[in-house]
């Protein structure tokens, strides 16, 4: 096992070099350049020729690459060259916010799809069972802000204590007020990006869930334990159970990658100062040193996410080993 | 039965009247009182709150390009010179100034005993490490151009400094209004790396209010300067918040939650008018810009003024402005909008005149329409060029589909093809490469056209676009008029130049003039002693609120 372990975590380290590579020649090969949005368009080929001196854009691809890389494993991501700030503190800035919404909208989205999805394949095609079937359907097909700006508009507008934009109200904050006040105040502007979130996505889990429960429910080994006599109880919330979560299992291991990618869509329209909208704007503005670090932190939770994933099968499933 | 009914309804009636009186008012003031309010002058206290839909990049006020930058540094700093409400120049930090006999040296009186808001005083010697930093050949900004005649910054004493200038440029008093940076604080950072000095995010200014911090994608805080110079400020707090969505920064207003909003987009104008009136007042101002379709005068088809003539009789620009901006727009003649000093309103007028049009280029040649209605010449090519414009904003779209039409029925064929900005700056404007293309500027206060007009903005020997002027016009009387503009600091003098400039321009048409925008800006009622030029609400340290209010 610790053999395979260690194989692993190589074969990440080549997955996530390769990528940076990747990353890398495509930034610079896209059409548009950084100097020419950092400079007036009255600058002369002297000024831009500074300009791309000063942030080392003059230097052939692969030595611009060699010097992020070689800066990279020690941490330093270099600077933006917009705001000057250090990407790695831009990033660590607004990370938090965004894991925060992700993690919250994941455990609200598992602890309500899971239980629909069962009692929903337990009850084939019973009034519940339709009732989630269409809620799912609705929820999918529903474009994500056209429901934020219903919800803006229809909720937060006319419930004061719901907010419509930001996260959190001017000083309140741990520091100045008790616990649950604090957290009485984060809750109203959690509230309608979650939902949000939690409506689209929930439709997915929830299908995927009834599905694979029924599945599961049809099988030999179920009808062996019902034969054996033991309580429908018991059949079902253990061994059936047990069994239909596998592919759940996988799923979790794909939402670290998405939990760090923020939502750019749900960022905008609650204007949640997450890293969605600051990685998308990266782009636009050929904020390399930026767009670089984005692309590794999610290059990196993808590979962690899967090993995670793979990692989490051995505990769930004891028919697997590797070795 | 019936009763029951009746009860239920009533009950429910009584129920939706509640719900609807406990409906948000946050912003209701004292006002609603009805009577004049009997305004005890201004107070200490209060705040005020703006929303915003961008970050600032830094807040460096000489590296600074964006709005949103420009408004903290404007609340934090002070420049030599400020724009009064009739967009006029008057000493901010400067008392006052002499210029000398051969208008080569300007010698600025500053005011004395300002402090900077760590307490350190504040003399000439940051006026010179300010402008030094911006010609310094290290500077990674793009104001290095404003300064162009400045020889040297001298510091005659701490409180005075003179400008040596190569030649009189008369547009460098404007451009005196960029923050002062503090030299205490900046010295010994390389100017290369000035961006990233802790002081270019946590500025320390002159200006009436203190900057406390900024919480990255949430928000900008600001405090009251007991110790500012001028008058006030009154309010005690200025607070910025980020959002990431001119829709949500207007359901922000509608909520209650920002005190201005520079722009209601005018899709919701009426809506918001009808609506908020008692709680907003809305003050419609021209933006100090337009929107144009640039030519290429050295193109085969283009080159021809005839041609670009009848392009522009061939638009009805009323229609447009109505259509896109819902009548919230001024048509443009020339190049200088209807708010600046030198506007002259009597140059030629093109009306949208079909028949003006089609003579004007079958003048040109193009006398035979082929089978797709687009004319053609003797040689039988035909009248079509492409048409570059930047992508992603739907009212350029609009505006586009509409020329498109409008030029079809003459028989011209604009292709019109949208990149990103970086792409289009990049491959088609920035290299002078293109046919026609769609954009609109930002001009400064000072009337000098220069940067946009003048044959050494324009194209150099190696292809390098050298200024604004990617059209490559050339003329040598407006050459000359532009520098006789720039070389007498005497208005009068400077108007006759400009009024003919103007003239010239729209005989030549390098560019099909289209609108100016006028905006609509809303600020909340509770915000008293607002003082408005024509641009927006100026002093902002001298407006107040009044207790009882927010």
């Amino acid at each position: 096992m610790s053999n395979y372990i260690i194989r692993r975590i190589a074969q990440m380290l080549i997955i996530l070099f390769g990528i940076s590579v990747v990353s890398f020649t495509i930034m610079h090969l896209a059409p548009g350049d950084p100097v020419d949005l950092l400079t007036s368009r009255t600058a002369t080929p002297e000024d831009k020729a500074r300009i791309a001196a000063t942030y080392g854009l003059d230097q052939p691809v692969h030595v611009q690459y060699w010097r992020w890389v070689a800066k990279a494993v020690q941490g330093d991501f270099g600077h933006s060259f917009v705001t000057g700030k250090p990407v790695m503190k831009m990033i660590l800035e607004r990370l938090p916010n965004t894991l925060l919404l992700n993690f919250l909208a994941m455990i609200i989205i598992y602890a309500l799809a899971v239980p629909i999805g069962i009692i929903s394949a337990l009850r084939q095609y019973s009034g519940f069972d339709h009732l989630v079937t269409s809620f799912a359907f609705l929820g999918q097909a529903m474009p994500q802000f056209w429901f934020a700006l219903l919800l803006i508009y229809y909720v937060g507008l006319q419930v004061e204590w719901v907010e419509i934009a930001g996260k959190s109200t001017y000083g309140v904050t741990f520091a100045t007020a008790s616990f649950s006040a604090v957290l009485m105040d984060r809750a109203r502007y959690l509230i309608l990006p979650l939902f949000t979130m939690a409506f689209g996505s929930m439709a997915g889990i929830t299908r995927y869930m009834r599905a694979s429960m029924l599945e599961v429910k049809s099988q030999d080994y179920i009808r062996t334990a019902r034969a054996k006599g033991l309580s429908e109880r018991v059949v079902i919330y253990k061994h059936a159970l047990r069994n239909a979560l596998l592919p759940i299992v996988t799923l979790i291991g794909f939402e670290l990658p998405i939990m760090f990618s923020g939502a750019v869509i749900i960022e905008t329209i609650f204007s949640w100062p997450g890293i969605g909208l600051m990685g998308w704007r990266a782009i636009m503005q050929r904020d390399y040193m930026v767009v670089m670090a984005f692309n590794t932190l999610g290059a990196t939770m993808t590979v962690l996410g899967m090993f995670l994933a793979d990692m989490l099968y051995v505990v769930v499933d004891p028919r697997i080993k590797y070795d | 039965m019936l009763k029951r009914g009746l009860l239920i309804t009533m009950v429910l009636v009584l129920v939706m009247a509640g719900i609807a009186a406990c409906a948000p008012q946050d912003t209701a003031g004292p006002d609603d009182t009805g009577e004049d309010d009997i305004s005890t002058g201004p107070q200490v206290g209060g705040e005020i709150v703006y929303g915003f839909a961008s970050e600032p990049p830094t807040l460096n006020s000489i590296l600074s390009t964006d709005t949103t930058s420009g408004f903290i540094i404007g609340r934090v700093g002070n420049g030599l010179v400020r724009i009064n409400q009739d967009l006029e120049t008057e000493g901010d930090l400067a008392k006052d100034w002499s210029v000398s006999e051969d208008g080569l040296t300007i010698t600025f009186n500053l005011r004395q005993g300002v402090k900077w808001h760590d307490g350190e005083p504040f003399t000439a010697e940051d006026v010179k490490f300010t402008y030094d930093a911006i010609m310094h050949p290290d500077y990674t900004g793009i104001r290095a151009s404003d300064f162009k005649y400045v020889e040297e910054v001298e510091v005659v004493d701490d409180h005075t400094v003179a400008l040596h200038l190569s030649q009189i440029d008369s547009s460098l008093l404007f451009k005196l209004g960029i923050v002062i940076l503090p030299e205490h604080v900046f010295k010994g950072c390389e100017i290369a790396n000035l961006k990233e000095h802790d002081a270019s995010w946590d500025p320390v200014g002159t200006g009436p209010y203190k900057f406390v911090e900024y919480v990255s994608g949430e928000y900008v805080v600001l405090e009251r300067n007991p110790d500012y110079f001028g008058e006030g400020p009154y309010i005690e707090r200025v607070r910025i918040r980020i959002y990431q969505d001119e829709q949500v920064i207007l359901s922000a207003l509608e909520n209650g939650d920002i005190d201005y909003l520079g722009s209601v987009p005018i899709e919701d104008i009426d809506r918001i008018k009808e609506s908020y009136s008692d709680q907003f007042e809305f003050v419609a101002t021209p933006v100090n810009g337009y929107d144009y379709i640039g030519l290429k005068q050295t193109h085969p088809i283009l080159g021809n003024k005839l041609v670009r003539q009848a392009l522009v009789y061939g638009l009805d620009r009323d229609t447009l402005i109505d259509t896109i901006y819902k009548g919230y727009g001024t048509v443009m003649d020339s190049h200088y909008p209807p708010i600046s000093w030198a506007y002259n309103p009597d140059v030629k007028k093109y009306g949208y005149d079909v028949g003006q049009a089609v003579d004007l280029l079958e003048e040109a040649g193009w006398t035979t329409i082929g089978d797709d209605g687009i004319r053609l010449n003797a040689n039988g090519d035909r009248l079509s060029f492409v048409l570059v414009a930047p992508s992603g904003d739907t009212q350029t779209e609009n505006l586009l589909s509409m020329v498109e039409q409008y030029w079809k029925e003459i028989g011209v064929e604009a292709k019109v093809e949208y990149y990103e900005w970086s792409v289009l700056l990049n491959q088609y404007l920035d290299v002078a490469q293109f046919e026609a293309y769609q954009c609109g500027w930002s001009l400064g206060l000072d009337p000098d056209c220069f940067n946009f007009f003048h044959s050494e903005a324009s194209v150099d020997e190696d292809g390098n676009l050298q200024g604004f002027n990617d059209t490559e016009f050339r003329n040598d009387r407006i050459d000359e008029l532009i520098e006789l503009g720039r070389g007498t600091y005497d208005q009068e003098e400077r108007k006759q130049y400009y009024f003919e400039i103007q003239d010239i321009l729209a005989e030549e048409i390098p560019y099909v003039w289209l609108y100016t925008q006028n905006v609509i800006r809303a600020m909340s009622k509770d915000i008293k002693g607002v003082v408005w030029s024509p641009l927006g609400p100026v002093y902002p340290e001298r407006w107040y609120i009044e207790e009882g209010g927010e």
